[in-house]
């Protein structure tokens, strides 16, 4: 840990460390060890209530922690907050963007905020590419225009690390769209400058969303977090093994690395992390089983069947 | 070009099909420049890493050729290894389908039967077999 008030420059972007925060006698979250890598984008993912929110909070330095630190851009929140501001901008979930300014008004507005920081050139660039309209009042804009003009207010001091907070919570289909192309073009507008991309921290219930856009994915469940992974090595190796019984016998033995099973008269549905074929074979070996297929899961099926498991485990499954 | 992020198949592979697909149906030919990453991931709406490991990943089984300062190209050899990928997709298409008869205790006869049915509900069965 640095001592020093000055951040430290990081491989990591962001860094949670045995992090927890409690409310009265409710512990929100719970013992949060995780870190994301700069350049990268993670979905931060949980039912509602889960404590999403709250870490993030702590993250950007609005909420002191019970317990542990967090790290972003390489300072150390709530502590170096001033110095995090420069680096990191944030769109928490209801944006705050006054309803009677125009777009440039709202520009202006954070320009007096940020001073010398804030880069015109980028914020020109990035609203001609957004299709904005900076002449309209805010409260005449769509809901996916509201949300392209809070990213742009979010990343005109040119920021390395992005928090979003439920960006698309409401959108429909097009205005979801509208986002993640605006996502997508304010995280690469750094590349056009020969720089590495954003670091992106985004929740969401949209798992499509998450799939699409992010590198790894970090579950959260009860303030715990679940796992956090790539999403592809998530996808590729979470599988569902699906048996049909011999019999419907009371008793099935499920193999190593089961996160949830579930069982409707013969047919016995195993979905296990970390697949290989032994698991199958001993599915097969202490079963009396009469068939056995393996299917592929979609990230939406595979976070049902994780927070599924531990809703079902007396206590919660390592990682 | 299109992807589902509902489907299990990971977005980088179902990238990397359908690029192979576009080559195969000579969508693009050898020498021709792709969408850039960035292009391509605002496109699909996608990450831009995983485009870039999608275009990594076509360039080591070389259908892609990096071209110095403008991007990737189709190689010349990737209308047949495209070809080559494709019959083998179409395979596994078939091993799988023939998999969930056999998982429905169908016979070969009544399997052969369902492949000529779908076969001649394709909408460009007549045009293909008179081909």
């Amino acid at each position: 840990m640095s001592s020093s008030n000055e951040p430290k420059s990081a491989a990591t972007a962001i860094e949670f460390s045995h992090l927890s925060r409690r409310f009265g006698k409710s512990l929100v979250v719970d013992d949060l060890t995780f870190s994301i890598p700069a350049g990268t984008t993670c979905g931060f993912i949980g039912l509602n209530g889960a404590g999403k929110t709250t870490t993030i909070r702590m993250l950007v330095g609005l909420l002191a922690p019970s317990s542990g630190r967090t790290m972003l851009a390489g300072c150390e929140m709530p502590r170096q907050r001033d110095a995090a501001k420069r680096l990191i901008g944030y769109v928490p979930d209801r944006p705050t963007v006054y309803k009677w300014m125009t777009g440039s008004q709202a520009i202006a507005f954070c320009k007096s905020i940020y001073g010398s920081q804030w880069n015109d050139a980028l914020v020109a660039s990035v609203a001609k590419s957004l299709r904005l309209d900076l002449d309209k009042q805010v409260k005449h804009l769509s809901k996916g225009s509201a949300a392209k003009l809070s990213l742009l207010l979010a990343i005109g001091h040119d920021p390395r690390v992005l928090i979003l907070d439920e960006p698309t919570s409401g959108f429909d289909v097009l205005a979801r769209d509208e986002f993640l192309e605006g996502l997508l073009l304010v995280n690469t507008a750094g590349e056009a400058q020969d720089r590495p991309p954003r670091t992106v921290l985004f929740s969401s219930h949209a798992l499509g969303d998450v799939q699409r856009l992010a590198d790894s994915v970090a579950i959260l469940h009860k303030g715990k977090l679940v796992l956090h992974e790539p999403v592809e090595q998530l996808l590729s190796q979470t599988k569902r093994i699906r048996a049909v019984m011999n019999e419907s016998a009371p008793q099935t033995v499920a193999p190593p690395g089961t996160v949830h099973e579930s069982r409707l008269g013969k047919e016995w549905t195993v979905t296990v992390r970390s697949f290989s074929a032994d698991q199958v074979d001993f599915i097969r070996g202490k079963n009396s089983v009469a068939q056995v297929d393996v299917q592929d899961l979609t990230l939406d099926e595979v976070f049902r069947d994780y927070v599924r498991g531990e809703l079902d485990a007396p206590e919660p499954v390592p990682v | 070009m299109k992807i589902d992020p509902d489907n299990p198949v990971p977005i980088f592979q179902q990238i990397v099909e359908r690029l192979t697909e576009a080559v195969a149906a000579g969508l693009y030919s050898p020498g021709e420049l792709i969408p850039s990453v960035r292009q391509q991931a605002l496109n699909l709406l996608v990450n831009p890493n995983t485009v870039q490991r999608a275009y990594e990943h076509l360039e080591r089984e070389g259908l892609l050729v990096s071209r110095r300062g403008s991007g990737m190209a189709v190689s010349d050899g990737a209308p047949e290894l495209a070809a080559t990928r494709s019959i083998a997709g179409v395979r596994g298409a078939f091993v799988q389908g023939i998999q969930a008869g056999k998982a429905a205790k169908l016979s070969r006869t009544t399997i052969d039967g369902l492949y000529r049915k779908a076969w001649n509900g394709h909408p460009q069965a007549d045009s293909e077999e008179r081909t």
